[in-house]
């Protein structure tokens, strides 16, 4: 009896489909269109963020240490800023490095500094901090903290700069999430009125079979598969748009854009992402399906 | 088998379409229904089939009362009676084969079992090489018989019939009455509404006229 079921639900479905092939396909393209258009902006905002977060990550802190402390003490410097837990790294440069690189970047120009007798550059450490501990309070904190440490004259970093760029990620990433809440709910909205039409031009079929004693679930279960149906492959379609899209921008596009937001590569969904949306989208079109209904099956 | 006691039903205007109704049909018998257009009789079928519900008074379909069954079993309830709708409603959309399947898919049938009771009620009907066309390339005696096969396709204990001879010549209506009559004698109750008097006259049948939604004879 299960099996009877089940493949009666299954069976009805593809015909349904068969039946109505208009406003199935009708279906399948607007899902097709909203998890497109709602797909390439999750794709756009994916790559800025990831594109500002590599950004932050080039904050790092420049720590310069007193002329008169000895190797043993610095070591003693760095192992304490290491223990900071929003530090993730730590690069010592010392005097003589410091004025061969010095020396290096200001090339032929060497008689700059061909007076100077005594190495008058600090040794200095380069710390970079973890990931999302580049906001101002937490680079203040530690460099707040390195500051007070015996033997360190002074750090440095772009307090101003860091203050404005983390006011500009806040507002990208906020911007993005009322947008996207936006998108969603207008596909959502448009997805649900869809399956609708779907149940509208069912309705004398409906009708019918709840008049030769059709039970609720057996009316509702093959319009769910078909929901699922139309859920999954307009959101395969939309993803498999997107690829060529994306790629076709990777062809054509990607070398102009790159000169102005440098060598970062903008990535394409990940597979769990790719799962999550034809999941999504899937769920959306079972739920949207049984939602429309409404009132219909009461006869 | 069905039972009414003291019905009214008014769908929301100002006069009743069914006024104090009560009679009773016991099993195996074979009941005209009568009165002029917009006597009631679609109506009171309705309330048989459960399409509509009674504004007063209680209804009984194999000793269950309508009124008071709980949402869940009414689809159980409909599967016991067979109906030839007044305007036929079958799906235009699919072939007369699929149409017929409809009541024995929603029993839960398996599909070999449907596709051997679908032929058979097709051959009943007379209609055997007509299984693979769509309702509207049928003309309307056909379309009447394909109705009639879907309504005893699982063969129900009680056939209900809105005006099956509603606009078909007097031979074509010969043939549904004969076809009705064969289903009775199967053992069914049957209850047939017309406004007729050729057909009430010549079968002697009980007979339940209405008359302004009320019982007039
Ligand atoms: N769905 C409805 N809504 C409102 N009034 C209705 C409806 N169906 C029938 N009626 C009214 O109820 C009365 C009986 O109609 P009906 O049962 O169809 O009569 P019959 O089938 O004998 O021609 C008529 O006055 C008709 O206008
Ligand atoms: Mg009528």
């Amino acid at each position: 009896m299960f099996f009877v079921r089940v493949s009666y639900y299954i069976r009805k479905a593809l015909s349904n489909l068969r039946a109505y092939p208009l406003v199935t396909g009708l279906a399948t393209a607007t899902v097709a269109f909203c998890v497109f258009i709602f797909c390439a902006y999750l794709l756009f905002l994916i790559n800025v963020t990831g594109l500002l977060t590599g950004v932050g990550k080039t904050v790092h802190l420049a720590v310069y240490l007193s002329d008169d402390i000895d190797e043993k003490q610095i070591e003693e410097v760095k192992d304490a800023i290491i223990s900071i837990k929003e530090v993730s790294e730590v690069t010592f440069t010392s005097k003589e490095e410091a004025l061969a690189f010095l020396k290096e970047s200001f090339g032929e120009q060497t008689g700059v500094l061909e007076g100077i007798e005594d190495n008058p550059l600090p040794a200095s450490f380069e710390v970079a901090l973890v990931e999302g501990g580049q906001t101002p309070e937490n680079t203040k904190l530690v460099a707040d903290k390195i500051g007070r440490m015996k033997g360190v004259d002074d750090v440095v970093y772009p307090r101003e700069w860091l203050t404005r760029f983390n006011e500009f990620v806040r507002f990208v990433r906020a911007a993005g999430v009322a947008v996207g809440l936006i998108l969603s709910l207008a596909a959502v909205a448009v997805i649900a009125n869809t399956f609708k039409l779907i149940i509208l031009s069912r309705r004398q079929e409906i009708e019918i079979m709840k008049l030769v004693g059709a039970t609720n679930s057996l009316i509702k279960m093959p319009v769910l598969i078909e929901g699922m149906l139309v859920g999954l492959f307009g959101s395969a379609a939309a993803l498999l748009g997107l690829v060529f899209l994306f790629s076709y921008f990777m062809d054509h596009f990607y070398e102009t854009v790159s000169l102005f937001v440098g060598p970062v590569v903008p990535a394409f969904f990940s597979p769990v992402m790719i799962a999550a949306v034809i999941g999504a989208s899937t769920l959306l079109g079972i739920v949207g399906s049984l939602l429309s209904f409404g009132r219909l099956l009461k006869v | 088998m069905i039972r009414l006691h003291h019905v009214y039903k008014n769908y929301g205007g100002g006069t009743d379409a069914l006024i104090d109704i009560t009679f009773s049909v016991a099993r195996g018998e074979f009941i005209f229904l009568t009165g002029p257009s917009g006597a009631g009789k679609t109506t009171l079928l309705k309330l048989l089939y459960l399409a509509e519900h009674p504004t007063k008074g209680q209804v009984f379909i194999n000793g269950v009362n309508v009124s008071t069954i709980r949402e869940r079993k009414i689809p159980y309830l409909r599967r016991a009676v067979g109906v030839v709708f007044q305007d036929f409603k079958l799906l235009n959309s699919v072939t007369v084969s699929e149409n017929i399947a409809f009541p024995l898919e929603v029993m839960g049938m398996p599909r070999r079992d449907i596709n051997k009771q679908v032929m058979r009620v097709l051959k009943f009907v007379g209609l055997q090489d007509k299984y693979d066309a769509k309702p509207l390339e049928l003309s309307g005696g056909e379309q009447q018989r394909v109705a009639i096969a879907r309504a005893v396709a699982n063969e129900p204990p009680i056939l209900i019939a809105d005006e099956p001879t509603g606009n078909l010549d007097s031979e074509l209506t010969m043939d549904i009455i004969r076809l009705m009559n064969y289903i009775h004698k199967r053992g069914a109750t049957v209850i047939m509404a017309t406004h007729n008097k050729d057909i009430v006259e010549r079968f002697h049948k009980r007979l339940i006229s209405l008359g302004r939604g009320r019982i007039v004879g």
